[in-house]
Parts: structure tokens; C-alpha cells; sequence
């Protein structure tokens, strides 16, 4: 190329670096002041779309964790809830074995049996438990009440209620207490009456101490499928914190992913931009320095 | 030879001198006059008569200097190069800023892009699934759709203002080629007529060629000099200037968007007859009209079409709290038209089973849609990573072109740009041989005088 130099080659040159110099600045700036590598998909396809994808799961997976703390609530107040049946259960069998010693009249035995029907209340009222507006232990029966206060007949289902916990919705935990298994023989089997409901009236039956002696067995029996329900709602709950773990433990990953995808090195930019201010720097003394004099300056 | 004639020889040196002074102040007026060719005083040296005769014969001494003509200092291939690499430049330069535009209009990656929303959408299915028979995640799940959908909505407004406003802008630049190539035939005709009447239509030359320029930028036109110091322009081969004749374009087709009338086309107003743009801001528009807006819009419209499907299909699979299967949730197939149709919250189909079972199953396998290797999440995200690349890529041609517009630019002024330094020397030359012409003439007058006062 032809070595010649306009005036306005020179000119032209020098705008033309400030602008690249001005144009890179305004990058780094844009950056800076967003505190994002990434403001267009144009910055970085590959990034980009790795930004999109882990901001959706990092959302994912912040959802995942409100799906674990309403399961964690959600076992917490069926265990409550039993955890006051077992009291009551206690009193119950005291009062039946109480029933048994012969020392008790008709009249005593009358008033025990009136306890134990209060205290049946009482267990009914615990097992209609609500959360959230729903009963705890009907399964997923759409029903204002798992046991009818009355006849002590189990209105829920047997189904399990689940909470996903993993971020396809592939993996999910049964959170449910199905009231059908864990408490209806107290108060009804089927149609009959359940045992608290027997008790009460081998109490009031003349010589029902035989009877009384053989529901003392259903009561222990009753208790320890309700242990067992604990221990099990125990044991998911416990699943339930590990998962809990994992998944926080998980969102720390992903947010540091996405930080990394999107987010500028702070330090970096900053030297970045100190580079280049430097350099617009120059350009411009450059500029100035070369576009004032001409051969004008020197001519008398 | 007489005394006289060495007079003679002096004023002509001196006119010379003279004339290249002029030249160089024109050249120092027009330093930064967009477009302007440096010239340059072309002079001969002026021999005796060679004809032989037998009487009257000179002695050898030569007559002086002439000035032939003012050359006007251009290169011609440069020129052209010059005109391809501004056509190919603006027309990436009309495709860039199409994609600038596309992706503001998306505006991804960002916490409150449509990406982000449909996630949140999807997300409060799984609160519904959680606590089925609560109206308010219910009600949650129908403002996130209607969230979407304004968001898709706009997104298809925005994509239809941006085409509505390129197919404005493809009309001006072509009002601006028609008036561009009337003039070009205009300077053509006024400087043949210089040419013919033997002036120097240097400036004309230089004022034409700037708008030559300015055609080829929005064309693509190819310039072919002619006979008498005229330009001729052609357009894939067809006549766009012939000498005092220019040809109008037009744009047709529909303009407005989305239009069932088809593509836009240029095309010759006087024959109808389509024309071939292949390069400069004409093309880059017919680009963003014909293939790069409704391209996004096709993309959007899947995007919606697949949401409104898969969210239809599932409500479908469910059972509201009446117990009917789960009513559509979205109406509408394509970006403009998306709609939320349903607006009670009990018509959510939370439940897979007839009530009175109410299990959140159907909402947890709606929610779990956000991560399906076909879904609208991931259709989206293709898409933004298709528009990234595209974007990318024409931004990186674009600063290369700029690049090479620049160097070829920069040897065009090596070629015909002013150079101060150079004025000015030649100022000084001139002036130098402007004082020896006139030192030149007081010698030989004094000679003369001389000899006139020898005969006292």
C-alpha cells in the first residue's frame, strides 16, 4: 500500500482508534454497572444459554426446597397431633386398668366411663387435625373432617399424599398418616364401634370385666401401631431434613454456577477497565499530539 | 529569437506559477471537503517549431512552459473496491442493528425475562400440588399464565413495530437511491457539457462520485466510467444510470406484519419487473423483513403454541375441584393471539382423581413440564441461543467489514486526499519559481533597456 498520508487519513485514524478505544470502555462499563459479564445473548451464546438454564434450576430448585419444608410442616403436625394422642391413650389405659380393680362400684365405673367417652372426643378432635385447611390424616379425601365426631366412622382414603423433591419431579416422599390404618379401630371398625367405644361399655356392663380385659389388649395393640406410625413419620421426617440438605447444599452449587456464568470477576473487569482507560488515554494525547502541527507551524 | 519573446517566455512562467498557486489554495480549501480529489497543475515545457522550414528557422531556444490541463488525482480500481466493501458494510450494518433490536425486544438472559416467568408459572403448579384445595396457589398458577402470555403478547407487538419500522425505513432508502441516481444523471449531463466546452468539471467529478458512493452503499450498484468523463451505474446487471437517464426502484409487498400478502420485493417502478439487490442497507433490509423478524416470530409462535399445548394437555389429564376434566387454560396458537381463558381458580386441575379425592398429582406433573427436553423452557432457550449466535456472528462481520472499509478507505486518501505538508511545499516551490519568473523579467527588461538607450 501506498505510503502517502493525507491529513484526513490521519484524522480518520485517530477517530477511529478513540472510537474503538470509547466503544470498549462502554463495554466494560456496561458490565461493571450491571455486575454481569452477560447483558445479550450476542456476549456469549454458550454462556448465555448456560445462564438460562441454571437460573431456571436454581428457581427449581428453590422450589424443591418449599416442597421439602411443606413436607417437613406437614409431618411435623401429624406427629404433634399423635404425639398428644399417645398421652391421651395413656390416660385411657389407666383409667380401663383403674376399671378393672374390682375395689370400683357401678358408680365409679359409670364415671370412668364417662372419662374415657370425653377423652374419645378428645382423640377424635386430634385426629381431624388440620393443616392448612386440609385434614391430615384423611389422605387425599377431599373432606372437612378424617373421622366423623359422632359415629367415629373414617370419611378420608388410603392414598399417600406426596411432596416432590427432586427438581424433574421424578423422585417424590410420602408424607401421609393414613388414619384408616393408624387410628379406626379406636373408634369404629367398619360399622361397629371402635374400642374406646367397647370400653366404655364393658364398663358400664355388668361382669363386663372379661371384656374389658380383652380390649385392654386392643388398646396395647391400637398404641403400638400409632409408635409405629411416629417412628415411621420419624424416619421420612429425618429423609425429609437430609433431603433438605442436599438441596440447599444443591441451590449453593447452582447459584455459584450461575454466578460464574453471568456474573463479571470483579477484579478482572476493574483492571480490564484501567487497561483500557489507559490506553483511551493515550489514543487521545497521541491524537493531539499528532493532528496539531503540519509543516504550517514551521513556515515563517 | 527577440528580446520580446524572452518576455513572453517570463509571463508565461509566471501565469504557470500562478495557476499552481491557485490550484494548491484550492486544495488547502478543500482539505476537509467530504469526497474531494487532491489535483495537480499538469505543465509542459514549451519546445521551439520543429516543423522543418527553409527561412524562417529557430534556433533551438526553447518557448517557455504551458499549462495543459488540472488533473484531478483519483484511482479508479480503489474507487471501485471502495464501493463494494461500503455495500457489503452498510448491509451487515442494517442486519446488526436488526439483531440489536431483536435481542433488547427478548432481553435474555435476565432475572425477569419470559424464561424467568414461565419458570415461576411452573413453579406454582408445584405450590398447587402442595396444598391442592387452597385457592390461592390456584389463583397464583392463573397470574403466572397471564404473565406469560402478556409477555409472549408483547414480545409478537414488539417483533411486528420492529418490522412495520424497517419496512418504513426500506421505503425512505429508497426514496433516497431514487433521488441519489436523478442527480448522479443530473452531474453526468452538466459535466459532459463541461467537458465538451472545454472547462474542467474537476469539483462536479468529485461532487458526483460521493453520491455514487452513497448509491452503492444502499445498492450495492456497480459504477462503470464512460466516454466523456461520465458514470454509468448497473444493478445486477441492469441499467440503474446511463449517462442522463436514471431508473426509480420501489419496494412492494405488504406493510404491515404479520400480512398473508407475502414477501417484500424491489422492483424497476417503470417495468414492474423485479430487481436483484444482493448487497449495501437495501439488502440487509430486505433481509430483516424477509427472513431475520419473521424467523423470531416463527420461533415465538412455537414457543407459545407448545406452552398453550402442554399446559392444555395436562389440565386436560386432571380434574378440577368440580370433578370435570380440567378445562383448556390457554386459547390462541401463536405469539400475538395467546391468551389465558380460564379465570376461576377452582377451575385449576390440581387433582388426577375425581373428587372427592383432591390429591395435588395432576398440578406436580404440570410443574414437572418446566424441565421436558421438548418443552417451551427449552424451545425458548434454543431459540435465544440461536438469535446469540446469529447476532454474534453478524457483529463480528460487521467490525471486520468496518475494518476493511477503513484500510481501503485510508488508500484511497493516500491516493486522493490533501496533504497539508504537500500544499504547503509546493506553495513554497511556486512561490520560489513565481519570484524567478518575475527576477527572469526585470533581467530582461533591463537587457532591453539596454539596448533601447544604446541608439541615444
Amino acid at each position: 500500500m501506498s505510503l502517502r498520508v493525507a491529513q484526513s487519513t490521519l484524522t480518520r485514524t485517530s477517530m477511529a482508534g478513540l472510537q474503538a478505544n470509547l466503544a470498549r470502555l462502554q463495554h466494560t462499563q456496561e458490565q461493571l454497572s450491571s455486575g454481569r459479564r452477560i447483558n445479550r445473548m450476542s456476549d456469549s451464546p454458550v454462556d448465555g444459554a448456560a445462564a438460562m438454564r441454571l437460573r431456571g434450576e436454581q428457581a427449581a430448585t428453590e422450589q424443591v426446597g418449599r416442597n421439602i419444608a411443606n413436607g417437613l410442616d406437614t409431618l411435623g403436625a401429624a406427629d404433634g397431633a399423635m404425639t398428644s394422642m399417645s398421652a391421651l391413650l395413656l390416660r385411657v389405659r389407666q383409667l380401663v386398668v383403674s376399671g378393672l380393680n374390682d375395689t370400683n362400684g357401678p358408680g365409679e365405673r359409670a364415671a370412668i366411663a364417662v372419662e374415657i367417652g370425653q377423652l374419645k372426643d378428645g382423640l377424635i378432635a386430634l385426629a381431624n387435625t388440620q393443616f392448612l385447611g386440609r385434614p391430615l390424616f384423611a389422605g387425599t379425601q377431599d373432606v372437612a373432617a378424617a373421622f366423623d365426631t359422632t359415629t367415629g366412622q373414617y370419611l378420608g382414603n388410603a392414598s399417600a399424599v406426596r411432596r416432590s423433591v427432586s427438581t424433574d419431579g421424578s423422585s417424590t416422599l410420602d408424607v401421609t398418616v393414613t388414619g384408616q390404618a393408624t387410628f379406626s379401630t379406636l373408634f369404629s371398625d367398619g360399622a361397629a364401634t371402635g374400642i374406646l367405644g367397647r370400653i366404655s361399655a364393658a364398663l358400664v356392663a355388668p361382669g363386663g370385666t372379661a371384656a374389658l380385659n380383652a380390649e385392654l389388649g386392643n388398646l396395647d395393640a391400637a398404641s403400638a401401631t400409632m409408635q409405629n406410625a411416629r417412628s415411621m413419620v420419624g424416619v421420612r421426617y429425618n429423609r425429609l431434613l437430609s433431603l433438605q440438605g442436599s438441596s440447599e447444599t444443591r441451590l449453593d452449587s447452582v447459584t455459584a454456577s450461575l454466578s460464574v456464568a453471568e456474573n463479571i470477576d470483579l477484579a478482572k473487569t476493574i483492571i480490564d477497565m484501567q487497561i483500557q482507560s489507559t490506553g483511551y488515554q493515550a489514543a487521545l494525547g497521541a491524537s493531539a499530539k499528532i493532528i496539531q502541527p503540519s509543516l504550517l507551524d514551521f513556515l515563517r | 529569437m527577440s528580446g520580446l519573446s524572452s518576455l513572453n517566455v517570463g509571463s508565461q512562467a509566471l501565469s504557470a506559477a500562478q495557476r499552481a498557486l491557485d490550484v494548491a489554495g484550492q486544495n488547502v480549501s478543500n482539505v476537509n471537503t467530504e469526497g474531494y480529489s487532491r489535483q495537480r497543475v499538469q505543465q509542459t515545457s514549451r519546445g521551439a517549431s520543429v516543423i522543418p522550414a527553409i527561412w524562417s528557422r529557430s534556433d533551438g531556444t526553447s518557448a517557455g512552459v504551458e499549462v495543459t490541463g488540472i488533473q484531478r488525482i483519483r484511482d479508479g480500481f480503489l474507487e471501485a473496491r471502495a464501493h463494494q466493501e461500503h455495500a457489503t458494510n452498510a448491509g451487515l450494518g442494517a442486519l446488526s442493528t436488526t439483531y440489536t433490536d431483536l435481542e433488547s425486544t427478548f432481553g435474555e438472559p435476565s432475572p425477569n425475562g419470559l424464561q424467568a416467568q414461565m419458570t415461576a408459572f411452573w413453579n406454582s403448579w408445584q405450590d398447587v400440588a402442595n396444598n391442592p384445595g387452597d385457592p390461592g396457589p390456584s389463583s397464583m398458577v392463573i397470574e403466572g399464565a397471564r404473565t406469560v402470555a402478556s409477555k409472549v403478547n408483547r414480545f409478537a407487538t414488539q417483533l411486528s413495530q420492529q418490522w412495520v419500522a424497517t419496512r418504513n425505513e426500506i421505503d425512505s432508502t429508497v426514496a433516497g437511491v431514487n433521488s441519489l441516481t436523478s442527480e448522479v444523471a443530473r452531474l453526468n449531463g452538466a459535466i459532459r457539457s463541461a467537458l465538451l466546452n472545454d472547462g474542467a468539471p474537476n469539483e462536479l467529478s468529485d461532487q458526483r462520485d460521493v453520491l455514487v458512493l452513497r448509491i452503492a452503499e444502499a445498492t450495492g450498484a456497480v459504477a462503470t466510467p464512460a466516454e466523456d468523463g461520465i458514470v454509468n451505474l448497473t444493478l445486477a446487471g441492469r441499467t440503474l444510470v446511463s449517462g442522463i437517464r436514471s431508473e426509480r426502484l420501489e419496494a412492494q409487498g405488504p406493510t404491515s406484519y404479520p400480512s398473508a400478502a407475502g414477501t417484500i420485493s424491489l422492483a424497476w417502478a417503470a417495468s414492474g419487473l423485479p430487481a436483484t439487490v444482493s448487497e449495501g442497507t437495501l439488502a440487509g433490509q430486505l433481509t430483516a423483513l424477509n427472513v431475520t423478524v419473521p424467523g423470531a416470530m416463527t420461533d415465538l409462535d412455537a414457543v407459545a403454541a407448545n406452552l398453550a399445548a402442554t399446559v392444555n394437555a395436562q389440565q386436560a389429564s386432571g380434574f378440577d375441584r368440580a370433578g370435570n376434566a380440567g378445562a383448556a387454560m390457554f386459547s390462541g396458537v401463536t405469539a400475538a393471539t395467546l391468551s389465558v381463558v380460564l379465570s376461576d381458580p377452582a377451575g385449576v386441575a390440581a387433582s388426577s382423581e375425581m373428587p372427592p379425592v383432591l390429591n395435588g398429582n395432576n398440578a406436580a406433573a404440570m410443574g414437572a413440564h418446566a424441565g421436558d427436553p421438548t418443552g417451551p423452557d427449552t424451545q425458548y432457550r434454543e431459540m435465544m441461543v440461536r438469535l446469540g449466535v446469529q447476532a454474534q456472528s453478524t457483529q463480528r462481520r460487521t467490525e471486520t467489514q468496518q475494518a476493511v472499509v477503513a484500510r481501503v478507505d485510508n488508500a484511497r486518501e493516500s491516493i486522493s486526499g490533501v496533504s497539508l505538508d504537500e500544499e504547503m511545499t509546493n506553495l513554497v516551490a511556486f512561490q520560489h519559481a513565481y519570484s524567478a519568473a518575475a527576477k527572469y523579467i526585470s533581467v530582461i527588461d533591463s537587457t532591453l533597456d539596454t539596448l533601447i538607450n544604446m541608439t541615444r
